[in-house]
């Protein structure tokens, strides 16, 4: 090839690294903020269903019991959050199968697809085990999905577009260890919920600084 | 591997894609695949306003870029897309890039 061809092709890749290692950081501030705010969500609908009396009406109908309908909120909110997430996860992953990125490593598809089962798994399992009332076993998969969204974020890391930083290993290191004890001290929801709005600050930081 | 060589080429020829910097802006677009504000690619790129509009012109002028105004969190601000001609462009530019791989 021409040494014409060679410097577009450099020049390409210096330019798509530099457009995507900031879209996909903004993208990750984003999706840090999105998900800080999930517990103020949850707290703001229990209240305004409380004052309003909607839990009443609808304990009234006897279908549903307390912890039953406290986890179909939750759901129901985790999963507008997860929809809203969408596009950050679909860019990291096109990007993480990219031609162009020449120090990958293992098969992201195949730990795409185990990942993405043993967490819909848990999820599906999870309302089941807290109707048996058992907190050891609300508390187990509680772990094993807060491992599992550790383990996905940290992957977006390895294409190289972006450097994990110190908030990063915090969000994640602190998503381990407070999710699943917040089943117990439910205050751990808040403590988490400040520390993902503090990373995703950070990254929202770093794009407007251009670190 | 030679034909794949040669389209690769021959792709790059192409006024359009005859420079890095616009074939890099197509490419990243394709990933992003919504959305970017002008103002974030410049900030991004870190070249001229007059510079960046040549080359998302270009592009335009060929189809592969969309731009309009569009309203942000931010406020209204010049917003950038690829098209599907573009997506297409790149698609087979990544495949051949796979094969000499």
């Amino acid at each position: 090839m021409s040494s014409d061809v060679h410097e577009i092709l450099r020049v390409s890749n210096v330019t798509v690294r530099r457009v995507l290692s900031r879209e996909l950081r903004k993208a990750m501030g984003l999706y840090y903020l999105l998900w800080g705010t999930y517990p103020i969500a949850i707290a703001a609908l229990y209240t305004i269903s409380y004052e309003f009396s909607v839990i009443e009406s609808v304990l009234s109908l006897r279908v549903f019991s307390l912890p039953m309908m406290s986890i179909i909120i939750m759901m129901a909110i985790a999963m507008i959050y997860a929809f809203l997430s969408r596009r950050f996860f679909s860019m990291a992953y096109r990007v993480s199968r990219s031609p162009i990125i020449v120090n990958r490593r293992g098969r992201y598809w195949l730990r795409w697809v185990i990942t993405s089962i043993i967490m819909v798994t848990t999820i599906a399992v999870y309302p089941i085990l807290v109707g048996l009332g058992n907190a050891y076993i609300e508390y187990i998969p509680a772990v094993v999905y807060a491992t599992l969204v550790a383990f996905t974020n940290a992957t977006f890391f390895k294409s190289g577009f972006i450097r994990a930083r110190y908030y990063d290993y915090l969000a994640n290191a602190s998503f381990i260890i407070l999710f699943p004890l917040s089943l117990i001290y439910y205050f751990g929801y808040y403590i988490l919920s400040l520390i993902w709005i503090y990373a995703g600050a950070r990254s929202l930081l770093e794009v407007i600084s251009g670190g | 591997m030679v034909d794949e060589v040669d389209e690769l080429i021959r792709m790059l020829k192409d006024e359009a894609l005859s420079s890095g910097v616009r074939l890099g802006i197509l490419i990243a677009l394709y990933y992003i695949d919504g959305y970017v504000t002008f103002a974030d690619l410049q900030r991004d790129l870190d070249i001229p306003k007059s510079s960046l509009h040549q080359h998302l012109s270009m592009l335009q002028e060929n189809g592969l870029v969309e731009f309009k105004r569009g309203i942000t969190p931010l406020g209204v601000r010049t917003v950038v897309k690829i098209t599907n001609k573009g997506k297409g462009i790149v698609s087979r530019y990544l495949e051949l890039v796979r094969a000499l791989r």
